[in-house]
């Protein structure tokens, strides 16, 4: 717990400032403006996870997490009568039976941002998502992941930024100063889904001298076209993924590295009829391990690397029963560095949704790794079991043929190829 | 028995009569026929037409709507949302939809931007995934919310989208009143109906009764029923409720509108993705 604990307070500090900034900004913004509007959403959830196979090294098969979220939103407008600033905060607290670094007491959102007709300023902490494709999102960097939260890295954390955006109805283009740095949090020693190795979070590297103080950037250039859309990004800064090296290979323990890097990113999507089709590729420079860190093994990284990821959504013509909408999936991911997870592999899913009074929904995916024959294949499948309460219930299923010694550093799913699990939660909404 | 064997053959005379005897008719009355074909075909489209244009001017709206989803079996789900709609010219309406219930979907926002010809614009934010998604132009047979409605009944009224024929004339309102009778058909090859029959009043150009004909069985498949006429801004009509029923199923959905205002001053920027993107 006390680990947990010392985050935060580290996090309270950079709240603080912030917190003052947001104050300031407030002050300055129109003080005689009409008409406030209050949004909320609170969630109480419950999740319990069982693991099918037990682990050679954590002693149990079952986890059970209870998450509380809310979303508050204070907007109000100017003298015209038109939305000119919000305020937005989004607390979440989790707490998690077997393992301390899946609690935390965070902030997805707290954040104030101007509304002016052809630009914006959004200020304080926010969760961003650069997202176009399904299977994997390689362009979207801004926040950190909470790789402890879920092994999809869709959980992000809140990032501290000042962000200014020009708009109109055919373009956006912004820029973003990423100030406080923050590491990645990963699954603890004793809990599952955590791979073969431990992960020394207490004593991170940085390649920047400033470590996790440098202040990092961002721009974006969105272009709207017809049924075209073309973004183009950049980043520069610390990389939010971090290289884990070996410290000493008798203690099997890995620790975090965080190079500064260079990412540009393209996505595309292009809609038409019932057919999206999507892209998404970065370039990134300076992801390498220096040399002090190698203990004497060449380095396989090369400086500059792409990566890829390109697909379709396409909305299928009634298969069984008129009134369900099925949508199918396909993706190809690419690596340059070909060793590397998700770099030669293909994704397959099919989405339903059933439109009953339920809501539900059926997500069925697979994705194959073509040079291994290695498999992770999921299932989700929701639906509200009355006007305020939600069941979700997710399956995974990690294939890997192969034995520990021989392949763990080398295939995608092999570390987690005991951990098969089946998670049921259920979420009140109020 | 014999009953049934005499209807049957009356049945089949009937039938000779048909195949035989009708096309013979037909290609009698063919000529005279087509001129006042295109002459009610002209009727109703200009009624819609004259019906069309007194929507002009608007210029934007908020409403709430509450929507009763009913299956046959008395089940039900209530929906709640706010609705933001900004007119365009030539039917370039823009649309926002704020989901307020169920719970679960709560802080969910659908961005539409319309066209008269092409496909629609759609985008939709997920609070859940905390993502502005692209929605390809979803099937129009598809419910809308789950609803009686499918996405084709909510799209926003385009006049050169359709054919129409005047069938004649009749009572319908509240009160009764005297009202055309219109046929309907749409151009769109991906409908879901053969047609739509309308009742309309003769004065102030007001839906009252709709029945639609499903495209695959060429029967009739809903029936909606409007009313609650209220007059905004000394020009505007627009009803407080609608009500679709499934003749087949027999489920139907209630949509109720609320608090609805015209002519706010909403402003262009709340109807773009990036107003979405905001919400992140």
């Amino acid at each position: 717990m006390l680990k947990g604990f010392k985050k935060t307070a580290k996090v309270n500090r950079s709240l603080r400032l912030f917190t003052g900034l947001l104050l300031c900004g407030l002050a300055i913004s129109n003080t005689h403006a009409a008409k406030f509007q209050l949004e909320k959403r609170q969630s109480i959830g419950l999740e319990f996870k069982q693991f099918a196979h037990s682990s050679p090294s954590i002693d149990h098969n079952q986890d059970g997490s209870l998450i509380w979220q809310g979303n508050y939103r204070l907007s109000w407008q100017n003298d015209r009568g038109q939305l000119a600033n919000e305020l937005t905060i989004a607390p979440i607290i989790r707490y998690n039976s077997q393992d301390h670094e899946r609690s935390k007491v965070d902030f997805k959102s707290l954040s104030w941002t101007k509304i002016e007709p052809n630009w914006e300023l959004r200020t304080g902490i926010r969760t961003i998502s650069w997202r176009t494709t399904e299977a994997v999102n390689l362009v979207d960097i801004i926040n950190q992941a909470d790789a402890s939260a879920n092994i999809d890295d869709e959980d992000k954390l809140g990032q501290a930024m000042v962000n200014w955006v020009w708009l109109n109805d055919h373009f956006s283009f912004e820029l973003l100063a990423l100030p406080f740095f923050r590491e990645r949090i990963f699954p603890g020693d004793d809990a599952r889904l955590r791979g073969v190795y431990s992960i020394d979070t207490d004593r991170p590297e940085y390649a920047s001298k400033a470590e996790n103080k440098r202040l990092d950037a961002a721009m974006r250039f969105v272009l709207l076209l017809d049924q075209w859309e073309i973004a183009i990004s950049h980043f520069s800064g610390t990389s939010r993924e971090p290289i884990l090296f070996l410290t000493d290979p008798q203690l099997a323990e890995l620790r975090p590295f965080y190079p500064v890097i260079e990412q540009t990113g393209l996505q595309i999507e292009y809609a038409t009829d019932n057919w999206l089709w999507k892209l998404e590729a970065i370039t990134r420079n300076g992801f390498t391990l220096p040399s002090q860190f190698l203990s004497g093994l060449p380095s396989a990284m090369p400086s500059r690397y792409s990566a890829a990821v390109a697909g379709f959504e396409v909305s299928l013509p009634p298969l069984f029963n008129p009134d369900y909408d099925y949508s199918l999936l396909t993706e190809y991911l690419w690596d340059q560095r070909r060793g590397e997870a998700l770099a030669n592999d293909l994704f397959i899913g099919l989405r339903i949704g059933f439109n009953d009074l339920q809501g539900s929904e059926l997500l069925l995916g697979s994705i194959i790794d073509l040079d291994r024959q290695e498999y992770l294949t999921f299932i989700e499948h929701s639906y509200r079991n009355n006007s305020n309460g939600k069941i979700d219930l997710t399956v995974r299923l990690f294939d890997a043929p192969g034995n520990a010694s021989s392949r763990a550093l080398e295939t995608d799913f092999f570390e987690l190829h005991n951990d098969d699990y089946i998670a049921l939660s259920y979420t009140q909404y109020f | 028995m014999t009953n049934t064997l005499a209807n049957k053959k009356i049945f089949s005379i009937t039938l000779l009569l048909i195949i035989f005897i009708a096309p013979l008719s037909a290609r009698l009355v063919s000529a005279e026929q087509s001129s006042s074909e295109s002459d009610q075909a002209q009727k109703a489209y200009d009624i819609m037409a004259e019906s069309d244009r007194r929507d002009i001017g608007w210029q934007d709206s908020t409403a709430n709507m509450t929507m009763i989803i009913r299956r046959a079996d008395g089940r039900e789900v209530i929906r709640e949302v706010t609705t933001k709609t900004l007119e365009g010219e030539n039917g370039k309406d823009k649309s926002l939809l704020f989901f307020a219930k169920p719970l679960d979907v709560k802080g969910t926002v659908f961005l539409t931007h319309s066209f008269p010809l092409e496909a629609d614009k759609q985008w939709i934010y997920l609070p859940s995934q905390n993502r502005v998604k692209r929605i390809s132009s979803k099937r129009k047979t598809g419910r809308f919310m789950g609803s009686e409605f499918t996405f084709e009944d909510m799209a926003a009224f385009s006049l050169d989208k359709n054919n129409y024929r005047y069938l004649g004339e009749t009572e319908c309102g509240e009160p009764l009143q005297a009202c055309h009778i219109i046929e309907t058909r749409s151009k769109d090859p991906y409908t879901g109906y053969e047609k739509t029959i309308s009742h309309i009043d003769k004065t102030e150009l007001r839906s009252w009764e709709i029945d639609f004909y499903s495209r695959r069985t060429g029967k009739l498949s809903k029936q909606l029923r409007i009313s609650n006429y209220q007059l905004y801004l000394d020009k505007f009509w627009r009803p407080d409720q609608l009500s679709m029923l499934n003749t087949t199923t027999k489920a139907e959905t209630i949509l109720k509108w609320h608090e609805q205002q015209f002519n706010i001053g909403l402003a262009d920027s709340e109807f773009r993705k990036a107003a979405l993107e905001r919400r992140q």
